[in-house]
């Protein structure tokens, strides 16, 4: 008696991070932002959770996931070694759009809680700078 | 968009205006800064992002570059975190500012928004007025200090928000004013007076002879006898300094941040005393961009060194140069700098290491050698510098005892007054020499006729005295003051008898 052929199931906490990502999702699209994209591969290297865009700023959205808040902040997740391959995926993402005349920013949403209670939202704007090596003359 | 904002840093003695263009450009958020910025300038990115979020305005979306123009010039110091601030927000127009090109500003900000005072702030208005502006922008705490600039209008302002909308018309600022001609003729307060002093006519009466020609003095006696008291006192009887002097006096202590909150002028003559451990930076000033030092300080004053022979030799050394010149040079790879100090040196020590050689009632236990070697740590051509050398001796019970008061500070004060005044009008018209003291040879020969007899004494001192050519013409010098103070037009035997008295080393009396 096998079970119907579908989808492998993601591991747990991939699972949690999707979750995430749909909470961040919503709730920069009621505050106004308009999603262009997600989970955007502007290569085969990295990747962007949520690529928004509010008037004049395009905005990169790192979304962190936790159950709680027992050993740290989510924020504190994304070092700098994330933080540089978000620029790295951002700049090529601005590459392909022939960086347009905007501001850029890095976001970063922390989303707290299970999907049974209501979960906890914080959305960090410019979170954190353009990685230095990455920068281009503008 | 491009914005333009004016102030000035400060270089020796005089500012060099600086441009400040901010450029709010698309990108990410950041900022740069160009133009040799030093590190308390780059910090001030910081300040001043926290400082415009903290004041009700937003930092700047993109990227926003800072040029502080000229760019061959160091610039220093946290007085760009206003102009810096304020052309951010134009830049990145959050409010519109017409007239903001006419105006200068410098001021240092808090994390709050508020603006604090900053140092030199007095030649870098005179800069803004030179460059034409209509105003400039001071932080309150400094703004009488800029008020003393006639002819551009000072504004204080205690925030970025104040000065925002200040400069946006929305609030009007009433300019402040000062009135330096009150300020200067102001009766100065003194705590200490000369009546305190019991005893001691003779060093008092010395002093009221330094202090009316503007001589050099050194007081050399045992410890507790009153040295330090009695120099304590002379700032009391200095005579009023011409507006002239008091604002050359002020813009270095603007420059040296010495300059109390609200404080317009230095309308007294300053009194330093810099201890005896003072480094030669310390006391000629230096450092990488050179401020003035403790003489600079002193200048149009009083610069008290007590206790002479502890002073680092190579401090006293170098004080030589500027006891001549009037000015000190300071050459350091970053800049030069030259500031001014004329000032009168005032300088106290014991006679010998244990301090009691000479004294009637005390042994002294030094040997020869410890004396010489400390006698030896003033060199010649230091002393040479100094006109009036005088014994302070210990003083005797009957005089501290002695319900007599001696003459006031306000009685002493009056009589320098009037010395003081003969010798401007002796020498109106000539641009160095103001006062006795810095006569030189030729004008010693113009203003300082001998009578015979005090001809007759003055070659009897130095035959018998063993006077040396330049003590010759240091007597004549400290002669013509006690014949201005006494009202003599030529200078009589009694004056140089008195002068002689004056001159305790060259007779080597305590050796």
């Amino acid at each position: 008696m096998t079970p119907p052929a579908e989808k492998p199931s993601l591991p747990v906490a991939q699972a949690a991070g999707r979750w995430g990502e749909e909470v961040a999702a919503d709730f920069l699209a009621r505050a106004g932002y308009r999603i262009l994209g997600r989970r955007v591969r502007p290569d085969r290297r990295d990747e962007i959770d949520i690529v928004a865009r509010k008037d004049e700023s395009l905005v990169f959205v790192e979304v962190k996931t936790r159950t709680s808040e027992a050993f740290g902040r989510p924020f504190s997740a994304v070092d700098q070694a994330k933080r540089r391959a978000l620029s790295r995926a951002a700049v090529r993402y601005l590459r392909q759009l022939n960086f347009p005349k905007l501001y850029y920013r890095f976001d970063t949403v922390e989303v707290i809680g299970t999907p049974v209670a209501p979960p906890q939202v914080r959305h960090i704007e410019n979170a954190f700078p353009f990685d230095r090596r990455l920068m281009l003359g503008q | 968009m491009l914005s333009r904002v004016y102030s000035g840093v400060v270089y020796g003695v005089e500012a060099i205006g600086v441009e400040i263009e901010v450029n709010a450009g698309h990108g990410d958020p950041s900022v740069v800064i160009v133009g040799l910025p030093d590190a308390a300038v780059r910090e001030s990115k910081d300040r001043v992002w926290t400082a415009v979020l903290n004041s009700g305005f937003r930092p700047p979306m993109g990227r926003t570059t800072i040029n502080l123009a000229p760019a061959d010039v160091r610039k220093e110091g946290p007085i760009f975190d206003l102009p810096i601030a304020i052309g951010m927000l134009a830049a990145s127009e959050q409010a519109s500012l017409p007239t903001l090109e006419t105006f200068g500003m410098a001021g240092e900000l808090a994390l709050s928004g508020e603006v604090r005072r900053v140092r030199g702030l007095l030649p870098i208005v005179m800069e803004m007025r030179r460059l034409g502006k209509r105003g400039v922008l001071v932080p309150s705490e400094n703004a009488e200090e800029a008020a003393v600039v006639a002819g551009i209008d000072v504004y204080p302002v205690a925030s970025l928000r104040e000065a925002m909308d200040f400069l946006s018309g929305g609030h009007d600022i009433q300019p402040r004013q000062v009135d330096i001609g009150a300020l200067c003729h102001q009766e100065q307060e003194h705590a200490d007076d000369f009546a305190d002093v019991k005893g001691q006519e003779s060093a008092k009466r010395a002093i009221e002879v330094a202090v009316s020609g503007g001589h050099n003095i050194m007081m050399i006696g045992p410890p507790g006898a009153g040295k330090t008291m009695l120099a304590r006192r002379i700032a009391s009887v200095l005579p009023p300094m011409s507006l002239e002097d008091a604002l050359e006096a002020t813009r270095i202590h603007s420059i040296a941040g010495t300059l109390k909150s609200h404080q317009a002028l230095i309308a007294s003559r300053p009194f330093r005393a810099p201890h005896h451990t003072v480094s030669d930076a310390g006391l000629l000033g230096g450092g990488a961009h050179p401020l003035p030092g403790e003489v600079s300080l002193a200048h149009r004053g009083v610069l008290f060194l007590d206790e002479l022979p502890e002073f680092h030799r190579n401090v006293l050394e170098v004080l030589r140069q500027p006891l001549e010149d009037g000015q000190v040079t300071i050459a350091r790879a970053a800049a030069t700098a030259t500031f001014p100090c004329r000032f009168m040196l005032v300088a106290a020590m014991n006679p010998c290491p244990c301090g009691y050689r000479g004294d009637p009632k005390r042994e002294c236990r030094c040997t020869f050698t410890q004396v010489q070697n400390y006698r030896s740590r003033i060199s010649g051509p230091l002393l040479d510098r100094i006109d009036i050398q005088i014994e302070v001796p210990a003083v005797r019970y009957q005089d501290l005892s002695s319900i007599r008061r001696g003459d006031s500070s306000a009685t002493i004060r009056a009589r320098v007054y009037g010395a003081r005044r003969v010798q401007q009008e002796r020498f109106h018209g000539h641009r160095r020499v103001t006062c006795n003291a810095g006569m030189g040879a030729k004008e010693v020969q113009a203003h300082a006729p001998v009578s015979a007899a005090a001809q007759e004494l003055l070659k009897m001192a130095m035959t018998e005295l063993n006077f040396s050519a330049r003590a010759h013409d240091r007597v004549i010098k400290v002669a013509r003051t006690i014949a201005d103070m006494a009202g003599a037009e030529v200078i009589g035997p009694e004056h140089v008898t008195e002068a002689i008295q004056y001159r305790s080393l060259d007779r080597n009396l305590w050796v």
